[in-house]
């Protein structure tokens, strides 16, 4: 069933999924520098090994685009109290990340989720960007 | 000849003092094991990273990476002709001369898996498979080492694999299926623990190159623990004659993480469903 839908969604989404696999590094997939912020209805929520991922519709006036939000790694969030049962199939989310290199993508580098209940959670492994200015080890 | 009981008190007392004084020298003997340095829980990046230790470099390399990536890229950052020059910015310069370092050390073969191999095909995407080799040595969850009389076990967060390293002197068996860890077998050297891997099945060399290895890989691991912070560093060398024309030379570094828990990994999580492992 989820390859099914895995082959399904490659092929709607032509490049964009094509690199959405194990613990990659996200600047190899998403532009680090520019955030996005996608609202949808919830299809599908897989606490997922290796990463966290969440299937949303969004409405683009009128018509429905099938997103995939890409977060953190199943044990790790655990690790900070994640369930799997933070969404269900029909809820209404924003989520909040990174956008794809390639524009046309369906997909985003989920850092922070909000619930239906307005409570947006840290949902990446960790704060890449910072460390940018983390250039020497410190002597 | 009969003894008195002062005279069997006393044969006891002297067993029961020779058991005492040798009791020390067993705990020095154990303490003496030359593997005990690697034993512990060890962590990448993500429940370390509030650790100053870290730079950007390591966090670009948090699923292990080629050497002369790591390198490359350390010493753009240090030069401080580039302050001026985002971070990310010299990531893709290192990034691209260490791809195209993998390119040229590729086989025809080498060449064609990497060409072929398409991220959305992998099964162990799709079904939840657990990594090969490689990947499953370097990936960026905690592990962790203990002693087993005569093996290491070291036991893997990442899809909660366990694997052996024989420490006794023996080969690698001359006939054995092929396995996703493979057959490992280690020595302390000169305070490096090396290890010896064969008979994996092919994989990825990782997400990133999509470059893979062949049945015909043989690895050798040479952990070496440091301090300040207490830490170990792999050296991984990677020798394919079927995908690469020499080997290829990775690294990662974990942090000693004795307060880190490891959490149990699986494959079961359903939509709508709890998934607690």
């Amino acid at each position: 069933m989820r390859a099914r839908y895995w082959i399904f969604l490659s092929t709607i989404a032509l490049v964009p999924l094509t690199h959405v696999a194990a613990h990659h590094s996200p600047t190899m997939l998403y532009d680090l520098s520019r955030e996005i912020t996608v609202t949808g209805v919830v299809t599908e929520y897989q606490l997922g090994n290796p990463h966290m991922r969440i299937y949303l519709d969004v409405d683009n006036n009128g018509t429905t685009e099938k997103w995939l939000a890409e977060g953190g790694s199943r044990t790790q969030l655990l690790r900070v109290g994640w369930t799997g049962m933070e969404v269900v199939p029909g809820d209404k989310i924003t989520v909040r990340g990174h956008a794809p290199r390639d524009a046309t993508a369906k997909l985003i580098h989920m850092t922070h989720l909000t619930l239906p209940d307005g409570t947006e959670r840290f949902a990446e492994d960790i704060d890449y960007e910072g460390f940018n200015d983390r250039r020497r080890r410190p002597q | 000849m009969t003894h008195t009981p002062i005279a069997k008190t006393g044969a006891v007392s002297s067993l029961l003092l020779g058991a005492l004084l040798t009791l020390p020298l067993g705990a020095s003997a154990q303490a003496a094991d030359p593997a005990a340095p690697f034993l512990g829980t060890w962590s990448g990046v993500f429940t370390t990273q509030d650790n100053e230790y870290w730079t950007f470099a390591d966090i670009q390399c948090f699923v292990g990476c080629p050497v002369d990536f790591y390198e490359g890229l350390s010493a753009l950052l240090a030069n401080p002709a580039n302050d001026a020059t985002p971070a990310m910015a010299l990531s893709g310069q290192a990034g691209a001369a260490s791809l195209a370092a993998l390119d040229a050390i590729l086989t025809p073969v080498g060449k064609q898996v990497r060409a072929a191999n398409r991220p959305e095909d992998d099964p162990k995407f799709i079904n939840c498979q657990p990594y090969g080799f490689v990947r499953e040595v370097t990936n960026p969850l905690p592990v962790q080492i203990r002693r087993d009389g005569d093996h290491l076990v070291v036991r893997y967060e990442e899809w909660s694999l366990l694997r052996n390293i024989y420490l006794d002197g023996r080969a690698h068996p001359a006939h054995k299926t092929p396995t996703l860890l493979g057959h490992s077998v280690g020595r302390v050297e000169g305070g490096a623990l090396i290890v010896e891997t064969a008979g994996v099945t092919p994989d990825l060399i990782s997400d990133n190159s999509q470059a893979g290895h062949s049945g015909e890989l043989t690895a050798v691991e040479r952990y070496t623990v440091r301090q300040n912070p207490h830490r170990l560093e792999l050296t991984l060398t990677l020798t394919d004659p079927v995908t690469f024309t020499k080997p290829l030379v990775m690294t990662k570094t974990w942090l000693y993480t004795p307060e880190v828990e490891i959490v149990q990994d699986t494959c079961s999580q359903q939509p709508g469903k709890p998934d607690l492992g």
